[in-house]
């Protein structure tokens, strides 16, 4: 609510300071306005002066020829009719006329210069019903000055007219000695005279103009002015007191100036006044209509287009706050989210590390109660075993989606064997289809490149996820089958690799295939609950598969099984295959998979071998009697193990059982061997393999019965080799230097501890060539790392010394702490914590790659 | 609701920088209110292009028509590029035939019903246009039949824009004072002036003593009798002597209004100014009522401000009927200023365009009020002051022109009514005199 009053606050200041800009820019304008109007006024009053000027000129003029008709008739003794005969004939003007009245006799009669109008002969004028228009009396008879008289209408022709007069003398008609006054009078039509009165400049041709007598009376009357009186037109439209029409009445006959007032039609007009010099009274007023005095240089486009961008930015202000708010409610429901999802994470990373934590513990109490009873500890060690394993896969889980989460996650592409990869998940699965009684299968499909070029970590991590889901939520004696099938890359020197895992297990409901690649999302049901797990390896294998730029698909459906399909473009490794070649052998592969059959023989067929094959083990045999009638044995028979009706140990025995047939045999499984090592060898197997049957599982598998005596099955379990061999652990930590100190020395391996880096590297350093066969390099360590240690060894002068082989044992297991390790001249990366197994697996490599 | 907030401002916003600037461009109100008043003007359409460029002239007797110039703002409205003038003529009666004939002939003028039978003005209604020709379109039924004067060929060459009558201004606040009602018959009329010179006012009907206004006091006897008897209308035109016995009935009722101190001269014989001093008299507040025309009513507006005894002391006024009978109140309708069309004119179209603006009701009564004259339209009441006459039954309307008494005959009546109410002639002597008189200068 408070947020909300501030952005309406916020809104109603920018309002407030638009309008008071808009509010500026127009009063600013409108003084420029204003400042342009006194100018004009003042040009308006100029014109007016300069017609007042024009116009005492123009009232001189009149009445200088007035005054020389009347110099001339006083000169002479003339009468009435001598007198206007002379100014007729003076008359250059057609508009203009003259009259002469007798004004000494009070008749304001005499005689026109034009007769009447209507008339020919008609030249009698008379004053008497009008009066005559000028009192004789107050003929100002000075030179220059002027008589004129008021506008009046001439009797002769009705127009109205004003008359310049002159004071004549003339002689009585009858009586040659009388004198007799008389008033000359030069009339011209009011009309003439306006025309006269014309503006010289354009910009005021709107402008009209009136002469006024002492009293406010029209001389001459523009149209707009109102009203026979000035005065009286302005009191009738205008709010003016006593005083105030006094103080006009002084203005207008003393000053020169103007003013503003409201004409006839509400409109605001300028006078501009000026009294006329040449002829006292009377006053010049000038109208002229405010609006157009206009001449505005208010620049309304300057004033709408400011407005404009004003509105424009107030808009703008506007949709982006609201737009900025937006973002920020979402940003904030983000956040809360997140915070959610944190301490939703917090909570399920703590029930879920709990849970093991607590059977760990628990059963180590168990068993150090029952430490007399050895099957109540081997049980519990068992079960504690089976819950560190899940709590280290749930740590790794845990650190790989937050490296995923937080886009730290990267690749480390590296050369590596599909075959190993492969391989590798047979040997992971073998435990729980083992347990589970699993029918399964691994096929592969037209793998014709075994070494690729990519993360091989994160490959394994991927495709085991997928399998263990597959294998976790089968139920016992259920089908799992795994498809490996390389298909052609639209991109040159890669290959499409199509990796499907099919189960009949409990399925996944649609609800949840929504949300399965999220984090710690998990199927709730009653079969599901039964099995461990975090939640979070199909996210981790979502992230994993984008990151690879693949792609995954799923397929289930509840109780009848989950299909998922990963498609990965992988590079195609430089690493040329082993030349590996089986020329003049003669195979025989015995399995009930048509499909493994077919692969297989291809494969053997690329190897230059001879492959014949059996789809049983009772074709097998027959087909091996009719070759011993003929002295032909097979080089090598390879047999399945598990097959209808008769097993792979069964056909053994039988083959050996064949008089005469010494080829030997090589039993096949996709299961784990262990378990029939012992009968298969009794039966005369003389080697074991693991599907999936790749070209160089083949080639070698065939070459060890062939060349090799001893089974590397046998090997792999025997590390009696290791025996001896010294290794030196940089290790700081206490109780993982004695459990690794003691899980060495159940092998017969001698480990030498050094406390930290530098303690390593003095040793190897005073060490003699030869004295260490390896070290495990513990990386985060006090003084000196891991790292930096390797470094200094790898760059110390004896080369006996500095190419000791070093294994990294670090909890740092992410690819890119391997790379760095490699990088720093490591031969090796082992994770903590630490595999026994693994480690003996690497001491080996190790050693082997030395000799 | 947020969203509706804001949008709700951001709307007032851009209204209030609208109307901002639509306060700013707009050059004044009064084209507003221009506009405004064009839109009730629905009944004029005009008839020629409204670009037309003309000038228009108006010559009259009227020193000042404000009145009409106020018509010509409207009809400008119509027409912005016709310029009117209006133009007083000294003389008028005598030099308008002049003026007429001359290049600066008037396209309008005034025209006054006696000039109708005088032959002097043939040449004036020469120039005339028939108003009444259908052609023109122009609406002569909004103009009250009374007041139309048509020629011998039943042409009309002129239309009254302001009537006149007779009638006496009324303090109607000394009225409601005494509680007396406004007289409508001649006994009431006596009834009031006996109470209000018993309330002791200088004199219950004060009248300009001058023989031309005596018109108003005969006025309704005068034309009312020859309406009734047409028979005698010849022969008071022809001032026979004989006729002078119709005005014997005229002068016993001024006789006896004198008589019954109805109208104390002492009182009117102090108003030296004319009917100016009549109205300021008037003003002063002390007299009941004032006999006078309505040209003479028509000042009173204009003089309210000059009375410094009506600006202390304002009441109410209004100008009633006046009779001198019982047969109730009576409207004695005369024209007054009547326009008539120089069809020899140079913007004849443009001029009968403009008569056909001006007679409509709705600008004859604003033309009517601004004058402050009597209308000529049936609405009589469209200016308060002169309400009372519409409550006129109608067959007391007296057409002045119809009767056809001539101006010498009316001035029979009017001369013999001063003398006898003045004391100079009996009402015999006054009887005997008719066809002698004449009005002087002074007498005006």
């Amino acid at each position: 609510m408070r947020t909300a009053n501030k952005r309406h606050m916020i809104i109603a200041v920018n309002i407030a300071v638009m309008l008071g800009i808009i509010g500026f820019v127009l009063l600013y304008a409108r003084r420029v306005a204003d400042e342009s109007i006194t100018a004009e006024v003042n040009q308006f009053e100029t014109a007016t002066v300069t017609m007042e000027q024009v116009t005492a000129n123009y009232l001189e003029g009149e009445q200088s020829i007035c005054d020389v008709w009347a110099r001339y008739i006083n000169s002479k003794p003339l009468t009435i009719d001598e007198a206007i005969s002379f100014v007729r004939s003076s008359h250059v003007s057609p508009d203009s006329s003259a009259h002469i009245v007798f004004t000494d006799d009070g008749s304001l009669e005499g005689l026109s210069t034009r007769p009447k109008t209507g008339t020919d002969d008609d030249y009698a004028v008379s004053y008497r019903a009008i009066g005559l228009p000028i009192r004789p009396d107050k003929l100002d008879e000075q030179d220059g000055a002027i008589n004129i008289s008021r506008s009046y209408t001439n009797p002769m022709n009705g127009i109205q007219s004003l008359s310049f007069c002159s004071k004549v003398s003339l002689v009585d008609s009858n009586d040659g000695t009388k004198r007799r006054e008389a008033v000359l009078l030069r009339v011209i039509p009011t009309e003439k005279l306006q025309e006269k009165w014309v503006f010289p400049i354009d910009r005021y041709k709107d402008a009209e103009v009136s002469l006024i007598d002492s009293d406010g009376n029209y001389i001459i009357k523009g149209h707009d002015y109102k009203n026979n009186n000035f005065i009286e037109f302005y009191k009738s439209y205008n709010q003016v007191d006593s005083a105030g029409v006094d103080e006009l009445r002084t203005r207008l006959a003393t000053q020169e100036g103007s003013f503003f007032m409201t004409n006839s039609r509400g409109e605001k007009c300028l006078i501009a006044y000026t009294p006329i010099s040449a002829n006292q009274g009377w006053t010049l007023l000038n109208y002229i209509q405010a609006s157009s005095l206009h001449r505005s240089t208010v620049d309304w486009v300057l004033v709408i287009g400011v407005t404009c961008a004003l509105l424009f930015l107030l808009i703008f202000d506007m949709v982006f706050m609201n737009w900025f708010n937006v973002r920020l409610n979402e940003a904030a429901k983000e956040a809360e989210a997140a915070n959610r999802a944190k301490s939703n994470f917090l909570s399920t990373m703590s029930h879920d590390i709990r849970t093991p934590m607590n059977a760990i513990l628990g059963l180590t109490t168990i068993a150090q109660r029952n430490v007399d009873d050895p099957t109540v500890v081997k049980d519990s060690l068992r079960k504690i075993g089976l819950a560190s394993n899940h709590l280290l896969t749930l740590i790794n889980d845990i650190l790989d989606i937050s490296k995923v989460e937080s886009g730290k996650l990267s690749l480390t592409p590296a050369v590596f064997s599909i075959a190993e990869v492969a391989e590798n998940l047979v040997n992971i699965s073998q435990p729980m289809v083992k347990e589970k009684s699993l029918d399964f299968h691994f096929h592969i499909n037209d793998i014709e490149h075994e070494y690729l070029y990519a993360d091989q970590l994160r490959i394994n991590q991927v495709f085991i996820n997928i399998l263990s889901n597959a294998l976790k939520y089968t139920e016992a004696h259920g089908s799992v089958a795994v498809d490996l099938q390389e298909l052609d890359c639209d991109t040159p020197n890669m290959v499409h690799l199509v990796y499907r895992v099919a189960d009949t297990g409990i399925g996944m409901s649609e609800e949840f295939m929504e949300r399965m690649y999220e984090s710690f999302s998990r199927q709730t049901n009653s079969r599901a609950n039964k099995v461990q797990g975090t939640g979070l390896g199909l996210a981790i294998t979502k992230q994993m598969v984008d990151l690879m730029g693949g792609t995954i698909e799923c397929r289930s459906k509840e109780d009848e099984g989950t299909t998922f399909t990963i498609n990965l473009d992988v590079p195609i490794a430089e690493r040329e295959d082993e030349d590996m070649a089986l020329e003049s052998v003669d195979v025989l592969l015995v399995d009930d998979d048509e499909a493994l059959l077919q692969t297989a023989q291809h494969a053997l067929g690329s190897l230059g071998a001879r492959a014949e094959v059996a789809s049983s083990g009772a074709q097998a045999l027959e087909m091996l009697e009719m070759r011993s009638g003929k002295l032909e044995d097979h080089s090598v028979i390879i047999v399945d193990w598990k097959m209808p009706q008769m097993d792979g140990i069964e056909v053994v025995r039988r083959i050996r059982a064949l008089d005469g047939n010494q080829a030997p045999s090589v039993l096949v499984s996709a299961y784990d061997w262990s378990d029939i090592e012992e009968s298969a060898k009794e039966a005369g197997a003389d080697g074991f393999i693991s599907k999936p049957l790749f070209r160089s599982t083949l080639y070698r598998a065939i070459n060890d019965a062939l060349h090799v005596t001893a089974t590397q099955a046998t090997r792999e379990d025997d590390y009696s080799d290791l025996a001896g061999t010294r290794v030196l652990v940089a290790e700081d930590n206490d109780i993982n230097w004695e459990i690794i100190n003691m899980l060495l020395d159940m092998y017969g391996i001698e480990a030498t501890r050094a406390e930290d880096g530098q303690i390593a590297v003095d040793l190897i350093t005073s060490s003699q060539p030869g004295a260490y066969d390896l070290v495990l390099m513990d990386v985060q360590m006090p003084v000196m790392n891991g790292i930096e240690a390797t470094k200094a060894i790898r760059a110390l002068p004896d080369e006996r010394i500095s190419t000791i082989p070093i294994i990294a044992t670090t909890a740092d297991a992410f690819s890119e702490d391997v790379a760095l390790c490699l990088d720093a001249g490591m031969d090796g990366h082992l994770a903590k914590p630490l595999d026994v197994k693994l480690v003996l697996k690497e001491i080996r490599r190790v050693k082997e790659d030395k000799l | 609701m947020k969203k509706s907030v804001t949008r709700c401002l951001c709307a007032l916003s851009i209204v209030l920088v609208l109307v901002a600037l639509a306060a700013c461009a707009a050059p004044s109100g009064s084209s507003q209110k221009s506009s405004s008043q064009a839109n009730d003007q629905k009944s004029f359409t005009p008839a020629l292009d409204t670009n037309t460029k003309a000038a228009i002239s108006v010559a009259g007797s009227y020193d000042n028509f404000e009145a009409l110039e106020a018509e010509f703002d409207k009809f400008n409205e119509y027409y912005p590029n016709v310029q009117l003038s209006y133009t007083k003529l000294d003389d008028y009666n005598k030099v308008v035939s002049t003026t007429l004939s001359s290049p600066n002939a008037p396209d309008i003028f005034f025209a006054q019903d006696f000039m109708l039978e005088n032959e002097s003005y043939d040449e004036l209604f020469k120039h005339a246009e028939n108003l009444s020709d259908p052609a023109l379109n122009i609406d002569l039924s909004c103009i009250r039949p009374s007041l139309l004067c048509k020629d011998k060929a039943g042409a009309c060459p002129m239309v009254p824009i302001f009537s006149s009558t007779s009638g006496i201004l009324v303090n109607e606040d000394l009225f409601k004072k005494e509680g007396i009602s406004v007289p409508t018959t001649y006994d009431e009329l006596l009834a009031a002036c006996d109470a209000f010179n018993r309330a002791g006012y200088p004199t219950p009907i004060l009248c300009y003593n001058v023989p031309s206004s005596y018109g108003n006091l005969v006025g309704e006897l005068m034309y009312g009798n020859a309406a009734k008897h047409p028979e005698t209308v010849e022969k008071l035109n022809s001032l026979d002597p004989s006729a002078g016995e119709y005005m014997r009935p005229v002068l016993q009722k001024v006789n006896d209004l004198i008589a019954r101190r109805c109208i104390k001269l002492d009182v009117c014989n102090e108003l030296k100014d004319g009917y100016n001093a009549l109205i300021l008299r008037f003003f002063e507040g002390d007299i009941p009522m004032a006999l006078s025309s309505a040209d003479t009513a028509s000042g009173t507006a204009k003089r309210e401000s000059q009375s410094e005894a009506f600006g202390a002391h304002p009441f109410s006024y209004a100008f009633h009927p006046f009779t001198l009978t019982n047969e109730g109140a009576c409207l004695l309708d005369k024209p007054s200023v009547q326009f008539a069309v120089n069809k020899d004119g140079k913007n004849l179209n443009m001029a009968n365009e403009f008569m056909r603006f001006l007679v409509s009701p709705q600008e004859l009564n604003d033309i009517a009020r601004a004058k402050r004259l009597l209308t000529v339209t049936q609405d009589l009441a469209y200016d308060g002051m002169y309400a009372p006459f519409s409550k006129v039954d109608s067959s007391r309307i007296i057409s002045t022109h119809e009767v056809g008494l001539s101006d010498d005959a009316t001035i029979q009546y009017r001369v013999a009514a001063y003398k006898v109410a003045n004391g100079e002639s009996s009402i015999d002597e006054a009887v005997a005199g008719f066809g002698t008189y004449t009005l002087e200068k002074s007498d005006k």
